[in-house]
């Protein structure tokens, strides 16, 4: 496993045992230490789970949703 | 070395840490009381959106000033200033829908926005001043990666027993905001950015995408 995914798993943001796409898994491997030190610090101030729905259930080109948050710029 | 381009590698962080954000969404389109919600999720939603027009221009400001020294700084300077009229006087389209709800401009200007809110677009004025404004990117990317569809908005809008104009700023940024984030992508995938800029508009995003899921949580509780 990379330095990234195992960081993210020991701070409970990615399910112990979960598995990308090689694609998911380049992404995540290349975010930078800020990146993932920001990924850890969103999710204690604000949930629990941050990524672990998501991540845990990923695969190539899945549309999450065909629900749009709403909030527009 | 990464071989993606700028916009798709953005996007893809982006994709991967949205989950809580699309789950927050569902829960709020398929609420059993969304007619009654409604109208205070439009509040947030003002709450946030009469940010953009004020942080684009904070953002255009910080590169001006950075013209002669930042080689990133005249491609988003040109981005800003095609994408700050595009967006200006979007804040009243929300406005407007809250009035058609029976609730007047002046007494939703006098409530006091959420601190989600303030939070997120507050984030943004720190980012720009203080680290960098290519910040806004990440941000921008997010509130206009998933464009408002059209015709799930139209039908909703029959379901829940509301009039269709009651949702013009969501029916109008369905029509508007996919052009707008394929501006996006073409503005980032032309400017000379750095593994650096790619740091901070990441976790800008993923910052964005936490603070937008609250405001919206917020409204369904």
């Amino acid at each position: 496993m990379s330095t990234n995914i195992v960081t993210l798993t020991n701070a409970g943001l990615i399910a112990s045992g979960a598995t990308f796409s090689s694609e998911d898994q380049a992404t995540i491997d290349n975010l930078s230490t800020d990146e993932v030190n920001a990924l850890i610090s969103v999710s204690q101030a604000v949930t629990t789970d941050f990524l672990v729905r998501n991540c845990g259930s990923s695969s190539p080109g899945a549309s999450p949703t065909t629900h749009p948050i709403g909030i527009v710029f | 070395m990464n071989n993606l381009s700028h916009s798709r590698r953005l996007r893809d962080k982006i994709r991967l840490a949205r989950g809580d954000m699309d789950a927050a969404a569902k829960a709020l389109w398929t609420h059993s009381r969304l007619r009654e919600i409604y109208p205070e999720f439009l509040f947030r939603n003002h709450s946030v959106i009469r940010s953009s027009v004020p942080l684009m221009q904070a953002a255009a400001a910080a590169c001006e000033k950075r013209l002669d020294s930042d080689p990133v700084a005249e491609g988003m300077l040109a981005y800003f200033k095609k994408h700050i009229p595009e967006e200006t006087g979007h804040d009243d389209w929300v406005l407007d829908d809250l009035e058609t709800l029976g609730y007047r401009r002046e007494e939703v200007l006098k409530r006091i926005p959420p601190p989600s809110a303030a939070a997120l677009a507050g984030a943004q004025y720190y980012w720009i001043r203080h680290v960098h404004p290519v910040a806004l990117l990440g941000f921008i990317a997010v509130l206009e990666g998933t464009p408002p569809e059209v015709e799930f908005f139209e039908k909703l809008a029959d379901r829940i027993g509301l009039p269709r104009r009651a949702f013009s700023n969501l029916l109008l940024h369905g029509r508007l905001d996919p052009q707008h984030r394929d501006d996006l992508d073409h503005a980032l995938d032309a400017l000379p950015l750095t593994e650096a800029h790619h740091s901070i508009m990441g976790v800008s995003a993923f910052q964005t995408v936490s603070l937008l899921t609250r405001v919206v949580d917020e409204a369904v509780q």
